[in-house]
This record gives structure tokens, sequence and C-alpha cells, in this order.
């Protein structure tokens, strides 16, 4: 039996299936009920990332713009999309852990890296370690960093003592420090 | 061709929208869009609104690329790095499709749902690599990558050896370009499966730096506990099953492995722990814990010897308090 042709999203979304990735960022940016600003939001918040939203944003358009021309149409584009998004945020945080030197300042880190001691040119390295702590210790930190709950709330909410969760973020300042340090180097892979 | 079946009903519209209409209201929508929020991302908009206004339709209906002097939009910079990490994507799939069909990849069901790859095809290689048209220097010899799936696509029967040895050479290339923790495991198990335990070790290590989604740290530590198991070392083993069963509690590979390093070191706590997870994920995925109780049965009949938990003096009693799944997939390995 002859195979199927392959119907791609891009051609479902009234584009080309020749056009580039490039030349198919144009169109989905002129796509405003996509609603990417808003959904990349979205996903910061639910999952207290420590990223941009610009960026995030920046970084999915170009991921729907590769993928949108390789995978098949979906049943659902809706969950697709936040499917690309959620790819798009564990390559910007790998990125970030990896070559912290090339990522931008993300904005909400330098309204608390002040009060933590850091200097705001290393708050990128500090956000890069946050964003892989499990999402209920980093919404804890979150929280607490920028000084919108108590200690004893998240810790209720987690499940854990006041001493265990005030020792569990004592061990990650501890360990942004270290990285932040004038002296440290940045790890290798 | 038709808009897909199901989408949500502003995206709908969209499609039906696009598809009558290439494109000019909505562009027009944009631009004045972004005028409105011009206070607020003054900057970037203005330049991705430059692009977005120039770009316009072909005589047949296509969008054409934007002139070479205009700045591109911080999209269009991330597409460089978009290209690479979807290169080695493409590498990592191959990678793992050959490891599948390795000695390692036949005998031990390592990979999970989440790592099953999208078949990796001539026409899929071409259609991407299509994509990465003036990339393909920079991102590395596409021709390997062409060669070896091309061989594998001639015949089912391949030489285990074989494929184990281009499994560790794609995911090599896979983790240059981009050095993901999926890329990560399946460099440990190619690692593994070439007989080099301390390159896997390395390979897992050098994962959990870069893990950002639980699942895959917990596939990451289920193997250091599997390495420390070959190694003798019991506690390091509990060690890192325990620590791979709190990051995922649903992947019912990870939580088996934890039950049976228990059992073998007759931990009757962590044991009561692990199995109680490993019935409710058994619950959950029926069809996971139905090939896992399989494969396990294939190995006892391969193995024809009692497995080493049933000669811990305790093993009798902490097996009679654990579930029923728990039970059965022991009485199936054991």
């Amino acid at each position: 039996m002859e195979a199927q042709p392959v119907s791609t999203i891009a051609r479902a979304l009234g584009a080309s299936p020749e056009c580039t990735p490039a030349m198919l960022i144009a169109h989905l940016r002129a796509v405003r009920s996509l609603e990417l600003r808003a959904r990349c939001e979205a996903r910061i918040r639910t999952e207290h990332l420590f990223l941009s939203a610009a960026r995030l944003e920046a970084r999915t358009l170009a991921r729907l713009s590769y993928r949108a021309l390789v995978d098949a149409a979906p049943e659902d584009i809706s969950a697709w999309i936040d499917q690309q998004i959620e790819h798009a945020a564990v390559e910007l945080i790998t990125e970030d852990l990896l070559i912290p030197e090339t990522a931008p300042q993300p904005e909400p880190a330098l309204e608390w890296a002040r009060s933590l001691g850091i200097e705001p040119q290393h708050a990128h390295l500090a956000c890069a370690q946050l964003n892989i702590l499990p999402i209920e210790l980093r919404r804890a930190c979150r929280r607490l960093f920028e000084g919108s709950d108590t200690l004893k709330n998240c810790a209720a909410e987690m499940g854990l003592s006041c001493k265990d969760l005030k020792e569990q973020i004592e061990e990650v300042l501890t360990h942004i420090h270290r990285m932040t340090a004038p002296d440290a180097g940045v790890e290798s892979t | 061709m038709s808009p897909p079946k199901s989408i949500d009903p502003v995206l709908q519209e969209l499609v039906r929208e696009i598809a009558q209409q290439p494109h000019s209201r909505l562009l027009r929508d944009s631009t004045q869009h972004a005028s409105q929020d011009a206070s607020r991302h003054a900057m970037s908009d203005a330049i991705n609104d430059a692009i977005s206004d120039a770009a316009c339709e072909t005589p047949r209906g296509m969008i054409r690329e934007t002139a070479p002097s205009e700045r591109p939009s911080s999209a269009e910079s991330e597409l460089l790095r978009v290209y690479r990490t979807q290169a080695a994507q493409l590498w990592c799939d191959a990678a793992l499709e050959s490891l599948l069909k390795s000695k390692t990849g036949r005998e031990v069901l390592f990979q999970t749902r989440e790592t099953t790859p999208a078949p990796v095809t001539m026409t899929r290689i071409r259609k991407e690599q299509s994509l990465l048209q003036g990339q393909a220097a920079d991102i590395g010899p596409i021709e390997l990558l062409l060669g070896i799936c091309g061989n594998q696509d001639h015949g089912p029967e391949q030489q285990p050896e074989k494929c184990g040895a281009a499994a560790l050479q794609l995911a090599r290339i896979s983790h240059r370009l981009f050095p993901s923790a999926r890329a990560c495991i399946v460099l440990a198990d190619a690692h593994w499966d070439a007989g080099d335990r301390s390159g896997a070790r390395t390979a897992c290590v050098a994962g959990l730096r870069v893990a950002a989604r639980m699942a895959e740290k917990a596939q990451l530590h289920e193997r250091l506990g599997i390495y420390a198991r070959q190694d003798g070392d019991g506690a390091g083993a509990l060690h890192h099953a325990m620590l791979a069963s709190r990051q995922d509690a649903r992947n019912v590979g990870v939580l088996w492995n934890g039950l049976r390093t228990s059992l073998e070191g007759g931990n009757e706590r962590s044991a009561l722990t692990l199995g109680g997870q490993l019935d409710t994920a058994c619950h959950l995925d029926a069809v996971t814990a139905r090939r896992l109780a399989d494969g396990l049965r294939q190995r006892r009949d391969a193995r024809r010897t009692p497995a080493a938990i049933t000669f811990h003096p305790h093993f009798g009693r902490i097996r009679a308090r654990l579930g029923s799944t728990s039970r059965g997939l022991i009485d199936a390995f054991a």
C-alpha cells in the first residue's frame, strides 16, 4: 500500500510546506490568535521558572517555525504548541547551565538578586541553578525571594517543617553564592 | 488540505481564516497591535514589526523571505540555536534506534516511553536536512547519519555489535551538537553496551548537570544505581534507586529497579515503600506493566536459575507483605 503524504502543520496554517523556517517566523508572528506571549507567561507562572517571557517567546517562535515544517498536523494544535513551549523552556534552561555567559539577564532575577547579595551580573547564573530545582522548592524560593509569602506557609504547602525548608533553601543559596563568587569557575560538562 | 479535526475554537477560526485569506488582515492586526503596545516592548517589537511588514506574498501566495539588509528579529536569532538542537535531536533519535537493535537494546529494556524516538527514516533525514540547509557544515557529518540509517533501512537483521558501535558514534555527535539530558542517557546506554561502565557513569553525571525534567533525572539515577549494583556497591545502588523513585514515581521501570535493589539488600522499609509506588504506577500504566512482566519472565526463562533476590534470608517475609502487583512482578522475575 502506498504511504499517505505527510500533512504538515505549516500547510494547515496556510503556509507553503516549501517555505523555510525563517520565512515561517514572519508568518507566525502575525498570527495573534496563537497567543504565544500569553502562553509563555502562563508556562513561566505555573512552572515558577526564572526565565524571561520575551526570550521564551522568541525561542518558541523559532522552534514552532522549524517543527511546523517537519511534524505531521496533530489532532490538537493547541496542545502541540504547549508542547513546543515546554521543549523551548527546557532548551533554554539547559543552555543557561552550559553556556551561562550567553544567557541574557532575566528581568525578575534582577529584582531579588540584590536582596540575596548577588551581583546583578550574576543573576542569570542563579536563575540557571534555580530552574533545575524540583518545582515545589522552586515555587517556595520564588515566593520567599519576592517576599510574597512566608516560610511557614511555604513549608506547610510542601509538607515540611520550617526548619527543613530553611535548610533546603540555605543549601540552594550556598550553592548559588559559591557559583557566583568572584573566583568561581564555571563547571564544564 | 482540510484543517485538523479537533482544535480549540480560536485556532479553528485561525486555520480557516488563513486558509481562505492568506495573512493580509492578520499582518495588519499585528502592526496595529504593536503600535498600541509600543511603550511596553518598544525595541524588540519595532524590529519584529519591520520584519512582519516586510513579509508579503509572492505571486503564488507564498511568503517571501525578508531582505538581507533587515536586522533579524530575536526569533530569527534564536533559529540558529533551534537548528542545532533539532539536529542533535535527529542524531539522538538515530542513536536510540541503533541502540534498540544492539545487544543491550535487545536484552535489557532500559528505555521508557518518554524516550521512544520517532523512527529515523531516509525520508525524515532528508526532510529535516532540507531545513538545516546551509547549516550542515557546522552541524556535523550528515553522511554518517545517512550511511548508518540507510544500511538499517535495508533489512531487519542487523549485527547487534555494529548497531551498538553506531549508536555510540551517533550519540557522541548528538551530545557534541547539544548536550541534552536525553543525549546523555542514550550515550550512557551506548557506553554500557560497549562494556565501558566508566564512560556510562560519566555520561550520567554529565546528564544530571543539565537535566531539567524530573523524569530524566530519574532515568539517570536509575542507571547510576544499576552501575553501583554491578560494582557490588549495595548502599550506592539503593541510594540512587531511592533518588530515582523520588524524582519520578510514575515510571514503572525505575520503581521495579528500586524494588529489586531493595530486595537484594534485604531493606524491608524501602521495599515496602517502592512496592506501594509500583502498585500504583502499574495500575496507571497497565500496558508498560504487562510489557515489564513479559520481559522479566523471558529473563527468568533464559537464566534457568533463581534470581539473586531469592537468596536473601528476609525475601519470603518481605515478599508476603508486598501488594499483589509487585508480588506478581517478583514472581515473574525470581
